[in-house]
């Protein structure tokens, strides 16, 4: 990155390229109806309709609504991207991006970027939602709740991109990505709620990388753990029971990033 | 250090058990418009491709504007344009916001009415790129290659597909980019393309360099061709000539053209022959390339 500034002037710095590629992709979202439909607006109306009207109490409502959360960010962030990543793919954006001035890098997270802020955009419309509309409480602890959300994403953009190499087109993507959002789905407190499993499961399924992420969201939000002694943990009470899951999420995310890079592809198959 | 643009030395490029390129060694000069013809399979993309950075050489060294293509992508890529074969950009975009998309991406970029003036489509500004027909496709993918004003452009088959008007014009702006001082790398199939615009051709098959040198240096090397038909009787050998017949079709492949003609013409008088349809030319591109692709090249066949 250093040597590019020295070569020749106007290089756009890094910012502007990754500020581009949010741009290009928020373009494309907003031009496909059905990706729109699918990914943004679906799981948003789902998810308000699961949490609302079931006299859940403060506790569940919580639980619900962090599940519902989690609910959408494998939808927007791993169904969609895996989708965008291979419909750039199969129109030769990305070879044609990577033939320029953008690093492999910037290319893969500038395409992300812009979905991860969109899921951002729906998790802070259901919070408001739950807090002004469901009586919830206000989030205890909203940073460790971003860093959660935001290495959740991260997680399951990484192991978008990576399957995104055996999905041929933006059709194929509904059936590559069945399995895998199986699996994100399953961890305790996304779809099955908290409870529902033997504990030993539950336990082992918790390290899904859904689970930490549900788990850091319904702690910091309530600020005390449920089943836990119910005492209020505070900010730094909070922030200290997320680290071992935000550990948790860092493993996952460095397992993705290998996967990717190890099998991502840059153009179709010939 | 030598002013060529591009240093190839050895190059190979192997895919799994099959090897697209075969061992090339060629230098671009500063300024050239340099032209790798050969058909479909023959290796150009590949190596293309090995320019461009895009791809990786097995063995051999690969020297673009004096850098790595790979390990000084950074100082590479903005003094560079690349046209891929095919593609490259979102279909429900359109031509402008593609174009000042890409702008943006792009070090010291023309403005974006400059660079669709240049390849005539500001009439199409507001048009979806799959709205585009297949030429106007290619010029705007043209345009996007030369938004940055490079000093080395690749060019991978630019005006496959196109109608003859769109070919025209896209060979203008070439030949004005050629003017400015850019250096050009094309591979493409249309030999005509490589007569009007090439100032040296490589001609490739099986991954290998058959020949390389000017136009005219490729096509002095052949001889030159007569041809006509004869319904009845045989045709005489001539001194200068190999002679191939296919039913009533006379070809003579001749070194030296005015002294075989010669000897034909008084063959015919003597013997009141009427050559129909009598033709006699140098050899051309196509000559050159047909021959090449039809000859079946045993070494390459058999080390696979």
């Amino acid at each position: 990155m250093s040597t590019q500034t020295m070569t020749r002037p106007g290089v756009p710095s890094l910012y502007a390229q990754m500020a581009t590629m949010v741009r290009m992709e928020l373009l494309l979202l907003r031009r496909n109806l059905t990706a729109t439909m699918l990914s943004v607006v679906t799981p948003l109306v789902v998810g308000v309709l699961l949490v609302s009207g079931r006299g859940y109490d403060t506790q569940g409502g919580v639980a619900r609504m962090s599940g519902v959360i989690g609910m959408v960010a494998v939808f927007c962030v791993h169904h969609h991207l895996t989708t965008a990543y291979a419909s750039r793919r199969q129109e030769m954006v990305l070879k044609r991006l990577r033939a320029g001035i953008p690093s492999d890098r910037t290319i893969l997270i500038g395409a992300a970027s812009a979905t991860i802020l969109v899921f951002l955009v729906q998790a802070a419309l259901l919070i408001a939602y739950g807090v002004v509309v469901l009586d919830m409480p206000v989030p205890a602890n909203p940073l460790t709740m971003l860093l959660a959300m935001l290495l959740g994403s991260a997680v399951l953009a990484a192991f978008g991109a990576a399957l995104s190499a055996v999905t041929r087109s933006s059709e194929a993507a509904m059936l590559t990505t069945l399995p895998s959002m199986l699996v994100f789905l399953m961890a305790p407190g996304v779809l099955v709620p908290l409870g529902a499993l033997p504990k030993s499961v539950e336990t082992i399924a918790s390290f899904l990388p859904m689970g930490p992420f549900t788990e850091i969201l319904r702690t910091s939000w309530l600020g005390y753990e449920i089943g836990g002694t119910g005492e209020a943990l505070g900010f730094a009470g909070t922030t200290l029971h997320a680290l071992p899951w935000l550990g948790a999420l860092v493993v996952w995310l460095v397992i993705g990033a290998a996967v990717t890079t190890k099998y991502f592809r840059w153009e179709p198959r010939h | 250090m030598t002013d060529n643009v591009i240093d190839i030395e050895g190059l190979r490029c192997r895919y799994g058990a099959f090897e697209a390129v075969r061992g090339i060694s060629l230098q671009v000069r500063r300024g050239e418009l340099f032209a790798l013809l050969g058909t479909n399979g023959a290796g150009k993309t590949t190596t293309i491709e090995v320019l461009e950075g895009l791809n990786k050489a097995t063995s051999g060294t690969v020297r673009v504007l004096g850098l790595d293509p790979i390990r000084d992508r950074a100082a590479l890529r903005p003094r560079t344009g690349v046209m891929l074969q095919k593609g490259g950009f979102s279909g429900s975009l359109t031509v402008l916001e593609t174009v000042n998309l890409w702008r943006n991406l792009t070090a010291d970029p023309r403005p974006a009415k400059e660079a669709l003036e240049m390849v005539g489509l500001s009439d199409k500004a507001g048009v979806a790129v799959e709205q585009l027909s297949g030429g106007e496709g290619r010029r705007l993918e043209l345009a996007l290659a030369v938004l940055g004003r490079p000093e080395l452009l690749f060019l991978d088959e630019p005006t496959t597909g196109m109608d003859p008007a769109s070919r025209r014009r896209t060979w203008e702006v070439v030949r004005e980019l050629l003017a400015d001082g850019t250096t050009v790398l094309l591979t493409t199939h249309y030999l005509e393309e490589a007569e009007n615009l090439a100032d040296r051709v490589a001609i490739m098959k099986a991954g290998e360099i058959v020949t390389i040198g000017t136009p005219e240096q490729v096509v002095r090397a052949l001889p030159a061709r007569i041809t006509f038909h004869l319904p009845a009787g045989n045709p005489p050998q001539l001194s200068h000539s190999t002679l191939h017949v296919q039913a009533d079709r006379v070809t003579y492949h001749s070194t030296d053209l005015q002294s075989d003609l010669s000897d034909l013409l008084a063959w015919a008088n003597g013997n009141a022959v009427t050559l129909t349809d009598l033709a006699a030319r140098p050899a051309s591109l196509e000559d050159v390339f047909m021959d090449i692709a039809t000859t079946d090249d045993e070494p390459a066949e058999a080390s696979r």
